[in-house]
């Protein structure tokens, strides 16, 4: 279960990124966060990851104000929940092999398992066949999908994804929305954050829109009219 | 840590290091020339201070004894002479000892030679001489005067104090300013190699943020950039320990020992090329992995 308790974020240049914010994500949830470039979405989910500290309030993962966390213990939040971003963010020099198996062998698993398990999620993914290719071999979609074996190599409960459908064509996006529900439906709760609203079409999702930092819609439909 | 991570640790130490290989040659080669310029004047310093040394050395004062001189006598001249402050006796050699020196000298091992001098020098009897240091150049003039007051001193003899004194002063400039160089060289490679580093880093933060947003503890991004950092200084320092060991132990042979006059002697290679080599191996290491610390951990720790 994810909490906000009156997060409030502002940025050391007076911007406010989230104000006086609450919100509940139960386990299992598949969660859109919608709203304009500058809403505070994008605070919303780095504050999840602890890649920005809340001004003020509580942010809460399995029963623990994540806020509170010390800056050499962030690594056991992270390991807990998986990030998917717009621009994939995958190491350039490491293969495909090598950057899902980074997060394994972080995670200080032993060889043989890090081999099997980066291989399963590859397969998972789509992407057997390209284990010894470089990011700029792939295309957009293989590269996120590579990103997101990445994020769920680990087993994460959560999977926060941040517009990770932003930079590929409908083909592709759609091909990430399979796998991103097919993963919800395994168990995870999946929160992300996108621009493109023909992706909610799902029946019983909840969309959360973000206005000014704060929630302007919660609700749960069946697809959303903007 | 588990001695997997580690491991995994160190292997990235490497891969990193050739992944970039651009920016490690770049910190490879600022360590390479400023460790052997500092290796270079590290050497031209030691030399410096042998000259001095040897200078200094050759400034002896030569006192001759009167043959009257009874034992008691020459006693108390050697005890009056120890009793400077900036003097001491070097050596005191009986008329015969001299005689023999003299002879050894000449004559050598040749027993012709040997039996024509004897026959030639018969009947010469040389004075008893007391050779005596003096602590500085500068005393000679005084001590010398000194032990010339004395009962029963003949004559005595001394170098050009004047010339010897210029050079002493010359040499001892030089080292000083050679000292100095180091130093200001030493502090220059700390600062180019701590920027060096930094602007690897720094090129590299997005790849240490993605490391540590997938789930990589602080210590598991750091230790690979340490590992690289020890890379990097024990390259860097390898050429200028070369440098030196090989190439200074050959100028040393090439040269005799010494340099132009036989009054330059030069320093020689063992211990001072391993010294010298040791103090650069730990230079370059010490830098390269303070730089890799300080420079990864202020990145490190970001959120």
């Amino acid at each position: 279960m994810i909490e906000f308790i009156n997060v409030s974020k502002r940025y050391p240049n007076g911007v406010a990124g989230l104000r006086n914010m609450n919100l509940r994500v139960e386990n299992g949830e598949f969660v859109f966060v919608i709203g304009q470039s500058g809403e505070g979405k994008s605070t919303l989910l780095k504050l999840m990851t602890r890649q920005e500290i809340a001004t003020s309030g509580k942010v809460i993962i399995d029963d623990e104000d994540i806020m509170k966390i010390s800056k050499f213990k962030v690594h056991l939040l992270r390991r807990k929940v998986g990030v998917v971003f717009q621009d994939f963010k995958l190491l350039p020099k490491m293969t495909v092999f090598e950057n899902v198996a980074f997060a394994l062998e972080a995670i200080g698993l032993a060889d043989s398992q890090v081999k099997e398990k980066t291989l399963r999620v590859l397969e998972m993914v789509g992407l057997s066949e390209k284990i010894n290719d470089y990011p700029n071999q792939l295309s957009g979609g293989e590269q996120q999908r590579v990103a997101i074996a990445r994020a769920i190599a680990n087993d994460p409960p959560i999977i926060i994804a941040d517009e990770p459908t932003g930079n590929l064509d409908p083909e592709n996006s759609s091909q990430i929305m399979d796998i991103l529900r097919r993963l919800n439906s395994e168990g995870k709760t999946i929160i992300m954050a996108t621009h493109n609203y023909d992706l909610i079409y799902e029946k019983d999702c909840r969309v959360i829109q973000i206005k000014q930092g704060t929630i302007h819609q919660d609700e749960v439909r069946g697809y959303y009219e903007a | 840590m588990k001695l997997r991570q580690f491991q995994r640790n160190v292997r990235d130490g490497f891969k990193n290091t050739w992944n970039h290989l651009f920016m490690s040659l770049s910190s490879v080669i600022t360590l390479t020339i400023t460790l052997s310029l500092c290796a270079g004047f590290l050497l031209f310093a030691a030399n410096t201070q042998e000259f001095t040394r040897g200078i200094e050395g050759e400034v002896r004062i030569f006192a001759q004894i009167s043959p009257e001189a009874e034992d008691e006598d020459i006693q108390q001249i050697l005890d009056t002479i120890d009793s400077i402050p900036e003097a001491s006796v070097l050596s005191f050699n009986t008329g015969e000892e001299e005689y023999a020196y003299v002879m050894a000298r000449m004559a050598g091992d040749d027993e012709q030679a040997r039996e024509a001098l004897s026959l030639a020098t018969e009947g010469l009897q040389l004075p008893s001489t007391v050779i005596i240091d003096a602590t500085s150049v500068d005393y000679v003039r005084d001590v010398a005067t000194q032990v010339d007051g004395m009962d029963h001193i003949m004559s005595v003899n001394f170098g050009d104090e004047e010339m010897l004194s210029t050079l002493t002063t010359l040499t001892g400039t030089i080292r000083n300013v050679m000292i100095i160089l180091v130093a200001v060289l030493m502090v220059l490679a700390v600062f180019l190699i701590q920027n060096t580093i930094k602007l690897t880093i720094y090129s590299r933060q997005e790849e240490l943020k993605i490391q540590k947003l997938v789930g990589a503890s602080v210590i598991h991004v750091t230790v690979p950039f340490i590992v690289e950092g020890l890379i990097i200084g024990v390259l860097g320092a390898s050429i200028p320990i070369l440098l030196t060991m090989i190439g200074y132990a050959a100028i040393y042979r090439e040269a005799g020992g010494f340099m132009v006059v036989q009054l330059l002697s030069m320093a020689g290679p063992n211990p001072l090329v391993y010294q010298i080599g040791f103090g650069m191996g730990l230079i370059s290491i010490g830098v390269s992995l303070l730089g890799s610390f300080f420079a990864v951990s202020r990145y490190a720790l970001k959120e």
